[in-house]
């Protein structure tokens, strides 16, 4: 690997784009959990690879590449998910559709339909939850319980301490669990 | 007895990060306390949910197209630097010109008559404004002040 870093910083397009195959889907995963939108997230991905491509010549292996690039795709995200929220003031339509369209594409082991659509109002109820928490929360949270990534597979993606992502996902399951309550007892006091 | 909030090693114990005696320790505490025990099946149950939202993958083109995209960065900066070239060719001779005429008016120009000039000016200035008459020394202070015979 870094072998093929040091040709990357050389000029060596193919050999970043041996790096841009073993590490896509890393990159891609930490984009989809900010931005929580397909298009987005391939937006993001895209734009921090072209950032890297950039600013190559600042590695100085004193991390991993993965960590390296997963950063960048961080703040690339957190920047997008900014442009988005701005947008979504003047159109909010478009995100709802676009939500609506991948919750029904769901593949559901339910075996009734009502039960399908129990799962899918429950999804839908996460997702908003999901949605509202801050990023750097939702990111832990969904790397670990989503994904099943371990501790230390989190801390070296995002490039922080394994304490803290102890600390960030305790707040961010606080967090989770607290907003999916208020929104229960909200669906609840509607309902009734 | 029953914790008013969850005990702090519930989720370490739900993601495996407990020690052995730790986790002998939280099993014993689970079977005395209802808050925990409902806790941890809140969460499994959440798990369970949460376990059905698909982990995403990057699509199989996207290597390609990002690529194509540092190629074309790489392609125009190539572009950009021969597009200068020319225009560095007319910039040259011209700075250069530029650089003579900034010298010779620096020789022209005598920066210690000029200060001297400048300091008379106020001098009179201030001794107009006090009222005093006094340029008539104004020669020989100003001498002094730059040293002169």
């Amino acid at each position: 690997m870094e072998a093929l870093i040091r040709e990357a910083v050389e000029g060596n397009t193919k050999a970043f784009g041996a790096l841009i195959e073993a590490h896509q889907d890393v990159v891609f995963r930490v984009a989809y959990r900010v931005l929580g939108s397909q298009d987005d997230a391939e937006e993001a991905t895209q734009e921090a690879f072209l950032r890297a491509w950039k600013k190559l010549s600042r590695f100085r292996f004193q991390s991993t590449f993965k960590t390296w690039v997963c950063q960048i795709a961080m703040n690339t995200s957190i920047d997008l998910l900014r442009k988005r929220k701005r947008e979504r003031f003047f159109k909010p339509q478009r995100e709802d559709k676009e939500r609506e369209t991948w919750l029904s594409q769901f593949p559901s082991s339910e075996p009734g339909p009502e039960q399908q659509l129990a799962t899918q109002q429950e999804l839908k109820r996460i997702q908003e939850v999901l949605d509202a928490m801050k990023p750097k929360h939702r990111v832990v949270f969904c790397l670990r319980e989503i994904d099943g990534l371990s501790y230390e597979e989190i801390a070296e993606t995002l490039g922080i301490a394994p304490g803290t992502v102890e600390s960030r996902l305790h707040r961010a399951r606080k967090d989770f669990q607290h907003r999916l309550n208020k929104l229960a007892s909200k669906a609840g006091s509607h309902g009734g | 007895m029953s914790c008013q909030t969850p005990h702090p090693h519930l989720f370490l114990y739900l993601d495996e990060q407990l020690g052995q005696r730790e986790i002998h320790e939280f099993e014993l505490h689970l079977k005395t306390c209802e808050c925990c025990r409902d806790a941890l099946e809140e969460w499994k149950r959440q798990r369970e949910v949460l376990s059905k939202f698909p982990t995403p993958k990057a699509p199989a083109a996207m290597s390609a197209r990002i690529l194509a995209q540092v190629e074309a960065y790489e392609s125009e900066k190539v572009g950009f630097l021969e597009g200068l070239l020319p225009t560095l060719k007319f910039a040259a001779p011209a700075m250069a010109v530029f650089a003579v005429c900034l010298w010779g008016a620096q020789t022209l120009y005598t920066p210690s008559q000029s200060t001297q000039t400048k300091v008379s000016s106020a001098y009179n200035a201030r001794s107009m404004l006090m009222g005093d008459d006094t340029r008539e020394t104004e020669d020989a202070d100003t001498q002094m002040f730059f040293g002169g015979e």
